[in-house]
């Protein structure tokens, strides 16, 4: 069941009503009820990978827990200063070792499921000389596995490091795990955040419904009007790289950049309107990322959760580590202090990039996109003093509108360039359209004479898919403006209010790409 | 008062939900009406919409089956017959799942009528197509009976969404950029159309009487034995096509209603079919008529040039001969009764008037006789269009002058030798006619034709200044050049765009059109001059296999 179909609407209308039926104290068994059927739906007997993880989890922070009472109860006098310490350690070095237990249980359920074929194959490679073939397994991947995992990793890390309390309710944890609107493509939660606002049970407020019903109505009309459409074009200039050169695919590349955007931010958009409709606020995930103005500033507002799962989770403690000191250390000696100064995020970045890489897909090409981003914002972090002499000497003011047009028009190029990767089927094509991309700029004509027909949209579907962008971008604008559109209209009379959700819906229902297939989000793949 | 107000506000957000919901459903609504597709025979809308239309508890007898059963059984035959009020709900390509579907929601708006159910067993050993079953339920009225229809199908599919396919405009919506003219003026295709209770009556044929193959009678015949082994026959039958033939003899069993299997002649028929469906009768115990023998096909006078449209399909006329010895050989047997007369079904006399028209506009073409052609026309179901080519007046008897004044074509009857003649009729009621007084100037007449009205100039121009439906009719003399023209833009839709509809042929050139759907009838040409009765029909191709068909037919003793 995709989350942008009318038997997801029915399906949410449905757990809406039972939700605010019941009484408050059990309201969050619905949603495990509803988040453990919409699981069963789309993954049918894998469920039990996701129950087995949840578990797992869970008696991992409650194995955590244990420790931490345990070393309470044992805990020495206080002015015993070196035997608190002595405690202290012991307790922090059994949960460190129960931590690395759940994470790596977690991993390798992650690998094995995910991963395993990649791995097998490139291992193939090498072994082969020693006449050694590891075996390709067909394993089926629960839905959303990439994202719930990273979320149980985040909640075991979290409970040693003391930042939460370990669950003590499975059935609970087991819906913080699961909660439907979530599940298929993020956003990827804290437990911090999230895990209360599920227990508690929310009371029926008009207007969070109509909000989270306008949000879900945004996201039908970004993922089915926009994503789906320019999926079209886009697909048929990859589909069939060979014929196509220069301006077109540039302009695919951009295109299918815009169009994983609206596709992800819709389906976010979505699970994020269902959530506010039952009470609860779930993490923004986009803060209009084609506006920044660096590939490092991209980051921060792509993908929020997940970028924010790696700062915390992967590049702090390896930049802060002692493996790093050291490297900065040889790296000082070798190149000079600010070289050295540098090292560690580098390095932490490099490694972040290609986990980030890898997370999105299993194949060389979705490393080669990690190292990509991981080269330009390690440039970045590398030239950032000579930058901004040059800067100074061009006297360019920082604030200034064309040169902010500059900076984001470059970081949209180098962000598209890198979707190469992600949308080509292997390296080697992308590689040939990136080389491709600088053949036949001489003819523009196609722009004009019909030719973009081709690309499998007619005329009215063109304009429909301009206009549309236009309306996303103008909203994207406001937003950085920060406006709040959907507070703006509510202020509005009632007559232009509803001719707003009226054409919104109209565009979905009407001038939306759906059908077989289109329900499919290209986030949910990876 | 503070709660007071609190509920005001209360009652005030429901309200506003609730009319807010409404103008929602109303909108969703309006955008199904104006995206659905237009209405085509072969696309099943019609003869839907004709079903529903019928009084609950009247249909008696159903049809259903693949396109062939569409063209090839004549529901209004039985009612000539035997007074019975028949309806076919065969369409093209229809999967056995779906006629089980159609005869259950038949069943479910006649439950006391409904007695036998005619299936037309082609696609029994055709595998599913999903899209079909799509096409076949797509039109069906949301109900239960839609909504397990749809389960079935996904049953099948699982990507097949039942939620989706129940609302309609999903599966239309992207028509939007379609939209077109035509669009809007849908309205008149239904309005008075005659739906030929689910027939495609069709008069033409286009059967190629140079290819022998396309329909000679098949060489195999009557088999007392079923040659292959039963269970290799059911095996041939997908899986599928069992479970619901199996599903539908239930039904009828529990319902008292008796199934017949009832097979259309086809060249794609052969003695393996003829058995897998015999051993299928004999397994639900039904009566099973294959028309495809040679002994049923010699006994109706069934022969393919003048029969069939094209391949498996036959014309009105091989309906007419296969339902007339259908009601003969099986359901005249059955108990059916006879309704005529029945003041709850006294709409069937309306219905069989429009079927006999029908068959009177498909004899047009048929027509040998000038006089025959007139006593046709005066029907006044046409519009007639006249264009003189050549000498007209010069031979014309007082005969045909009557015959021309009671169409609607007075200028024609007093015609003086050397004019030129341009005239139109409209329900034998005459609407414009020029004849110059000048011998050596052409008679032209101009104006618009769209949608079954017609208006003479000035002519109604379209928003992108072209002329929607533009005619001109031009009538040549002696002396303005032996000449007839009748150039029309898309009269019925879209498709058929600007053309020339007069072949210029000596004599009167006459150009028919059905008054009620606008649609086109026929183009004749009667050379008058000569004073010969028998006509030169314009179709000189179609009379050619026509005549070699006949000629082919009484040899084989056919006719």
């Amino acid at each position: 069941m995709s989350i942008v179909s009318a038997a997801f609407l029915a399906f949410v209308a449905l757990v809406a009503l039972c939700y605010f039926a019941v009484p408050k104290r059990v309201r969050w068994t619905v949603l495990l009820v509803a988040s453990y059927v919409f699981f069963f739906i789309n993954s049918e007997k894998l469920i039990v990978v996701l129950f087995a993880q949840t578990v797992f989890t869970f008696l991992i922070g409650r194995w955590m827990a244990a420790v931490d009472r345990k070393h309470a109860a044992n805990a020495p006098s206080a002015d015993d200063k070196h035997a608190v310490k002595a405690a202290k350690a012991a307790a922090k070095k059994a949960k460190s070792r129960i931590e690395v237990l759940g994470v790596v249980g977690n991993l390798a359920t992650l690998l094995v499921l995910k991963y395993w074929n990649f791995f097998a194959d490139s291992g193939n490679v090498l072994l082969a000389h020693f006449g050694v073939q590891l075996p390709s397994i067909g394993l089926l991947i629960p839905i959303g596995l990439s994202f719930y995992t990273l979320q149980a990793i985040a909640y075991i890390i979290d409970v040693k490091r003391g930042k939460v309390q370990a669950d003590g309710n499975l059935f609970k944890f087991m819906l913080f795990m699961s909660f439907f609107p979530q599940i298929v493509q993020g956003p990827i939660p804290r437990y911090k955040q999230l895990a209360s606002q599920l227990y508690e049970g929310h009371a029926f407020d008009y207007n969070r419904m109509c909000y989270g019903a306008q949000l879900m109505l945004w996201g039908f009309v970004k993922k089915l009007v926009i994503a789906n459409r320019l999926a079209i074009p886009v697909d048929q200039v990859f589909d069939n790289f060979s014929y196509y050169s220069g301006p077109i695919v540039l302009l695919a590349a951009v295109g299918y950049g815009l169009q994983v955007y609206a596709d992800f931010s819709g389906g976010i958009d979505v699970a994020r309107g269902v959530a506010q409709i039952l009470g609860i606020d779930m993490a923004e995930n986009f803060k209009q990322p084609y506006f920044s103005r660096s590939i490092e500033e991209f980051w921060r507002r792509w993908h929020i959760t997940l970028g924010a799962w790696m700062r915390d989770y992967v590049f702090f403690p390896l930049s802060l580590s002692k493996a790093a000191s050291r490297v900065g250390r040889v790296a000082r000696r070798l190149f000079g202090t600010s070289v050295g100064k540098k090292a560690p995020p580098i390095i932490a970045t490099f490694i972040v990039f290609i986990l980030v890489g890898g997370w999105h897909g299993a194949s060389w090409s979705f490393v080669a996109y990690g190292l990509w981003n991981g080269f330009f914002i390690a440039l970045g972090i590398l030239l950032a003093d000579r930058y901004a002499a040059a800067k100074g000497l061009l006297k360019v003011r920082d604030e200034g509108f064309s040169w902010r047009l500059f900076q984001m028009v470059r970081t949209i190029l180098i962000c598209s360039l890198g979707r190469l990767f992600v949308r080509s089927d292997g390296v080697h094509q992308a590689l040939h359209m990136f080389r491709s991309m600088f053949d036949g700029w001489y003819d523009l004509s196609f722009l004009v004479n019909g030719d973009m027909v081709l690309l499998g949209l007619n005329t009215a579907n063109w304009f429909v898919l301009v206009a549309a962008i236009v309306v996303l971008l103008a909203t994207d604008i406001a937003h950085e403006r920060g406006v709040k559109i959907r507070e703006a209209i509510a202020r509005q009379g009632i007559v232009f209010r509803w001719l707003v959700y009226l054409c919104a819906f109209c565009a979905a229902l009407v001038l939306g790409e759906y059908g077989s297939g289109a329900s499919i989000f290209v986030y949910q793949q990876f | 008062m503070r709660e007071h107000a609190k509920t005001g506000s209360r009652l005030g957000r429901a309200v506003r939900t609730v009319v807010f919901c409404a103008v929602v459903l109303v909108l969703v609504l309006l955008l199904s009406v104006l995206l659905k597709p237009s209405p085509d025979r072969w696309d099943f809308d019609n003869i839907v919409d004709g079903f529903y239309d019928q009084p609950e508890d009247t249909v008696q007898v159903l049809f259903v089956g693949t396109s062939s059963a569409q063209l090839g059984y004549s529901p209004e035959e039985l009612y000539d017959r035997g007074g019975i009020c028949a309806y076919s709900l065969c369409i093209a390509n229809q999967p056995v799942i779906s006629s089980c579907q159609w005869v259950r929601e038949a069943h479910r708006l006649h439950s006391e009528s409904l007695e036998v159910v005619v299936l037309d067993p082609a696609a029994v050993l055709t595998p599913v197509i999903i899209d079909n079953c799509d096409i076949c339920v797509g039109g069906m009225k949301l109900s239960q009976t839609k909504i397990e229809s749809l389960r079935e199908i996904n049953a099948l599919d699982p990507t097949y969404s039942v939620l989706e396919h129940a609302v309609p405009i999903f599966n239309y919506h992207s028509r939007w950029s379609e939209l077109g003219h035509d669009d809007f003026y849908r309205s008149y295709e239904d309005a008075g159309d005659y739906t030929g209770r689910g027939q495609y009556l069709v008069p033409t044929t286009e059967v190629d009487v140079a290819d022998a193959s396309y329909y000679e009678l098949p060489d195999w015949s009557v088999t007392d034995e079923v040659d292959a082994p039963v269970d290799e026959l059911l095996a041939g039958i997908p899986s599928e096509n069992l479970a619901a033939l199996d599903s539908l003899s239930e039904f009828c069993k529990e319902n008292g209603i008796q199934l017949v299997f009832s097979k259309v002649p086809s060249n794609y028929w052969n003695d393996r079919s003829h058995d897998t469906v015999t051993v299928l009768a004999e397994r639900y115990g039904v009566p099973f008529i294959d028309f495809n023998l040679v002994e049923l096909q010699e006994r109706m006078s069934l022969y393919f040039p003048l029969d069939y449209y094209y391949n498996n399909h036959p014309n009105c006329y091989g309906a007419q001969k296969i339902t007339g010895l259908l009601y003969d050989e099986v359901i005249s047997g059955l108990g059916v009764a006879d309704v005529r007369g029945d003041e709850r079904w006294s709409f069937m006399e309306e219905d069989f008037a429009g079927y006999q028209a029908k068959m009177g506009d498909a004899s047009l073409r048929r027509c040998q006789s000038l006089d025959d052609y007139l006593a046709a026309l005066e029907s006044g179901r046409f519009v007639v269009f006249a264009a003189g080519c050549g000498e007209v007046a010069g031979g014309m008897d007082a005969g045909f002058a009557e015959g021309f004044a009671r169409i609607g074509l007075p200028g024609l009857s007093t015609l003086a030798p050397g004019c030129s003649y341009a005239g139109i009729s409209d329900g034998c009621v005459n609407v414009a006619e020029s004849i110059p007084a000048d011998p050596s100037e052409k008679a032209v007449i101009v104006g618009s034709y769209r949608y079954g009205k017609l208006t003479i100039a000035p002519q109604v121009l379209g928003e992108d200044g072209s002329i929607p439906g533009a005619f001109e009719l031009v009538g040549g003399g002696p002396l303005a050049g032996a000449a007839a023209s009748l150039v029309l833009d898309g009269a019925v839709d879209a498709e058929h765009p600007v053309e020339e509809l007069c072949d210029s042929c000596p004599g009167v050139n006459l150009v028919v059109y059905d008054r009620a759907t606008g649609s086109l009838v026929d183009t004749a040409a009667f050379d008058v001059s000569t004073g010969d009765r028998t006509s030169d029909h314009v179709d000189p191709v179609y009379q050619e296999r026509l005549n070699q068909a006949r000629a082919n037919a009484a040899d084989a003793g056919l006719i």
